[in-house]
């Protein structure tokens, strides 16, 4: 177990280094001055000087490239003039609530679509099938952004039940910080659960369907185990599977919806300031985000193998 | 044996796709001026003149809308075109030649698909500006490692079939064997996959433009979105029906892609027979 | 003395593209307590088909048209899905043909034994992993690898706790299918020894389908050969496989080099099973019986009473000599 952690933590480095590599050459193949691209264009034109000086950009390209992956390795990912913060600090700040938006609203969305989907493979062909079949395929078609804004437009400006942007309000009425933010949470969580649950839900059903032809389910069956278990306990099981595999897969999918719902919603997090980042050209962000957002991605692979060990007992970590 | 009924949704695809195209080609003849030059009063409501209203600046939705169909489209044909080519190539050269060109390769295709994609286009965007064809070639360069993946399969099992093997004894060379006789024939999978492309590439056009990163001089159906953000409560029609030409154009992707995908898989003709 | 288990006049069709198709038509026998019977014949001939219906296991497109299946006296057609489902494992359990496969792979093999015994019968989880215990040594196993996953064991161990799997309740049949055919021949051997000594030990009632007609032998007291979907001829086993009283089950026999060093000479049967969506309207063995008759063609053969305990399918079974020598026939029935 711990030779196959140890391999699997190795087995990031290439790529990180193939998102560092892009950067670089995003950084050397911009139009116009390199320096300008590191610094982004609020930086002052000292700032820009002894950048160009630290990074010997009259230097060849690989001694250059050196340089970079030095200080990166350091921790440094450049500062951020809009935001007048290193970046490093303000990525690490901002992706609390991106965790916090991500973790709860899959939470939910992993549960309920592996679950609709089981309900539908069960009733096979039925009215039930048809419809979750359907409503997913629509769902799926829809913008996440685009939900976002009809989820405003519903419940925040028709019924005015629910604050429509931010993490948390200027005048807190003496409510509780958390009861705040849950508040605040639910329409971006409810956005995104809405967009990722039709991906849980197509898949359970399918891997329901294929695991209802093993034979060990007509072994549950034949035990006299009501139509229920067999398919929540025996055949849901098994199916969760290929589940994990694509809630692993899809995590950069999942990094995109909620970069698309924090602009929605101005949830202060990665993808908001992403979104503002564009706004200001401020490249070390655009740039620091990438590369923080691919770890990401990298480190939730991680966790799913890990659970997917567990998950099946028939892996063997070689 | 196959019923209408099995066909309904390959048949409301079809017909969903074809009327895009139409709106599409017809869009000059149907709204002849620039669609972006304000003529009409701002923020009107749907009506018979202006039957999905007007925006904040008087400009026709509905006549944004035509025009951005071609960019939809555009996006869709172009991007999952580029990527078709590149993962299609680089994936039989992957799965023919085997060894260390296959070992780099899948290597290449595994990191190309944890990286997050969007968040790369956007870099490359902001940094280059946002030029549209420089735009979809970015987002067709993302694409290609699923399709590669599959090619790469497809001709592992596909390279020691008969055909395959008599036309390496005939004397053929590997690029002709690879791809006159084995990749035309798995092929299939990689289009199936590649009208899911297509909706991928006409949702990240949207999301690219509802971020701010798209060329502000052409009218797309992501860039009324992205305009129509400030006027949710005052002129919602600006953000409902982008929305639904959006899922219309990707329902059709999906009903066609799907009825492939269903034909494709082995076992479910199994099913069938 | 009342039957254990009695058919009586089953049919089940399956729905096809092609149209209705009458995987088993009219079938009848019984098994009375401590009896095992052996349920033989080609692929295809219904013989497993009929026991997923003794618990009503049918696939999806499988249903039971007519007749009644007594256990006990209570008839499992008519019986709710509760009913069946209490019935299942206490009554009647079985042991499928793929041990690779009917085991959970994401679960451990004594888990699924201690959920099969919990299921039916209010025991701890403790009582019942000591009855797993117990079962698994009386099947060969450890009781120290009931924690493992199925993938750890092999094979004939896989078979093995398959069968003890359907002890674990403790049936009053026990329904086994094709429980050698994807084992190796050593391990054949020993299941089958298994399954001898279990029935002794235990007095199961067992119903065993194979087409491994040697496996019938050793095993059965009793033996029915089905042949497209019905019975050809049902009898005591010795008695019906050193004499069979139908073309068909002499042509089995027949195909199989020695059960009883008695016979000796090889032939096996021309021709395939007749198609079971149009079935042959008279006697479905006809087109490939070498000794038929125009009356075979023509007139559907009832199942008769050849000697006390025998029936046969076959329009000639009382002059069966007769027929195979080739003879005139005497009195020709009609």
């Amino acid at each position: 177990m711990l030779r196959y952690l140890a391999r699997r933590i190795l087995q990031i480095f290439p790529v990180v280094l193939l998102a560092v590599m892009m950067n670089f050459l995003l950084i050397n193949l911009a139009p116009g001055d390199p320096a300008v691209v590191m610094a982004g264009e609020h930086a002052p034109v000292e700032y820009i000087a002894e950048l160009r000086k630290s990074y010997g950009l009259d230097a060849p390209v690989l001694e250059r490239l050196g340089t970079y992956l030095v200080k990166l390795m350091h921790g440094d990912l450049g500062y951020s003039f809009a935001y007048r913060r290193p970046v490093l600090e303000l990525l690490l700040e901002r992706a609390q609530a991106t965790m916090l938006l991500v973790l709860i609203s899959q939470f939910f969305s992993i549960l309920l679509g592996t679950w609709l989907g089981a309900y539908a493979a069960r009733h096979h062909n039925r009215i039930a099938d048809k419809l979750i079949s359907y409503g997913t395929i629509l769902l799926y078609c829809m913008p996440i952004f685009w939900i976002g804004m009809m989820l405003i437009m519903i419940f925040a400006v028709k019924l005015q039940w629910l604050p429509s942007s931010g993490m948390t309000s200027f005048m807190s009425f003496g409510r509780p910080r958390w009861i705040d933010i849950a508040i605040h949470m639910i329409l971006p969580a409810t956005c995104l659960f809405l967009h990722t649950l039709p991906i849980y839900a197509k898949l359970a059903r399918a891997s329901v369907l294929e695991v209802a032809r093993e034979d060990f389910i007509t072994t549950a069956r034949a035990i006299g185990f009501s139509e229920r278990v067999v398919y929540m306990r025996h055949a849901l099981r098994n199916a969760l599977l290929p589940t994990v595999t694509v809630a692993g897969l899809s995590l950069s999918a999942l990094l995109t919806g909620a970069l698309l719902v924090e602009t929605v919603f101005a949830w202060p997090g990665l993808g908001r300031l992403m979104f503002e980042a564009v706004s200001a050209r401020d490249y070390p962000v655009l740039m620091g985000g990438f590369l923080f957002a691919t770890l990401l991605v990298i480190i939730g692979n991680f966790i799913v193998d890990v659970i997917y060990t567990y998950l099946d007992p028939r892996v063997i970590y070689s | 044996m196959r019923s209408l009924a099995r066909e309904t949704p390959l048949i409301l695809g079809l017909a969903l796709l074809a009327f895009m195209v139409a709106v599409a080609l017809l869009a000059p003849a149907l709204y002849p001026s620039n669609p972006l030059f304000s003529n009409a009063p701002p923020m009107q409501p749907p009506d018979w003149a202006y039957p999905l209203g007007t925006d904040h600046t008087g400009r026709d939705v509905a006549a944004m809308l035509a025009w951005g169909t071609r960019v939809s489209l555009l996006f869709a044909f172009g991007a999952a075109g580029i990527s078709l080519v590149c993962g299609t190539v680089l994936g039989a050269i992957s799965g023919y030649f085997g060894g260390l060109v296959d070992d780099v390769l899948s290597r290449l295709f595994e990191m190309f698909n944890i990286v997050p994609r969007l968040f790369l286009i956007i870099l490359v965007v902001a940094v280059f500006g946002s030029y549209l064809w420089l735009t979809v070639a970015i987002v067709g360069l993302t694409m290609w490692p699923s399709n590669a993946r599959i090619m790469r399969a497809q001709v592992l099992t596909l390279k020691s079939r008969g055909y395959a093997q008599a036309a390496i004894v005939s004397g053929a060379g590997p690029f002709t064997v690879l791809f006159s006789h084995v990749v035309p024939n798995g092929i299939g999978p990689v289009m199936a996959n590649s009208m899911l492309q297509m909706a991928y590439a006409v949702l990240t056009e949207a999301g690219l433009a509802f971020l701010g990163l798209s060329d502000p001089n052409i009218a797309s159906w992501g860039q009324v979105l992205y305009w129509g953000q400030g006027f949710i409560a005052s002129a919602p029609w600006m953000i409902i029906f982008p929305g639904l030409a959006i899922a219309m154009l990707l329902m059709s992707f999906h009903l066609i892609g799907g009825t492939l995908q269903e034909r494709l898989d082995p076992r479910q003709q199994g099913a069938m027979a | 003395m009342s039957h254990l288990l009695e058919v009586a006049g089953l049919r089940i069709d399956f729905t096809t593209r092609r149209g209705s198709l009458g995987a088993v038509n009219d079938i009848s026998f019984t098994l009375r307590a401590g009896e095992s019977l052996g349920l033989v014949g080609e692929s295809g001939c219904g013989k497993s088909t009929t026991a997923y219906a003794l618990m009503r296991l049918l696939p999806g497109n499988g249903r039971i048209t007519a007749g009644k299946v007594l256990i006990d006296g209570k008839d499992i057609v008519a019986a709710s899905e509760d009913e069946v489902r209490r019935i299942r494992w206490q009554d009647i359990a079985i042991v499928f043909q793929n041990a690779m496969t009917a085991l959970n792979p994401v679960r451990r093999i004594g888990d699924q034994m201690v959920a099969a015994l919990t299921e039916h019968q209010p025991v701890s989880r403790a009582e019942a992993l000591d009855r797993a215990r117990a079962i698994f040594e009386k099947v060969g196993l450890s009781p120290s690898r009931l924690m493992n996953y199925p993938h750890e064991f092999s094979g004939g161990m896989k078979q093995r706790a398959v069968i003890a799997l359907a002890l674990m309740c403790q049936p009053r049949i026990l329904l086994a299918d094709e429980p050698t055919t994807a084992l190796d021949v050593v391990a054949q051997r020993q299941v089958l020894e298994l399954l001898a000594g279990l029935k002794a030990e235990f007095g199961l009632s067992l119903i065993l389908i194979s087409h491994d007609i040697s496996a019938v032998a050793e095993l059965c007291d009793r033996v029915a050969v089905m042949y497209a979907g019905q019975i050809a001829e049902e009898g005591p086993t010795r008695e019906t496989l050193l004499n069979p009283r139908h073309p068909y089950t002499r042509g089995l026999v027949a195909s199989i080099p020695s059960i009883y060093d008695e016979i000796t000479t090889l032939s096996s049967i021309e021709g395939v099973p007749p198609d079971l969506v149009n079935p042959p309207l008279a006697c479905r063995f006809a087109p490939r019986c070498p000794h038929a008759q125009p009356i075979c063609a023509q007139v559907p053969p009832p199942m008769v009473e050849v000697a006390p305990g025998r029936r046969s399918r076959c329009h000639f079974a009382t002059q069966f000599d007769v027929l195979i020598a080739g003879k005139e026939i005497a009195n020709v029935p009609t």
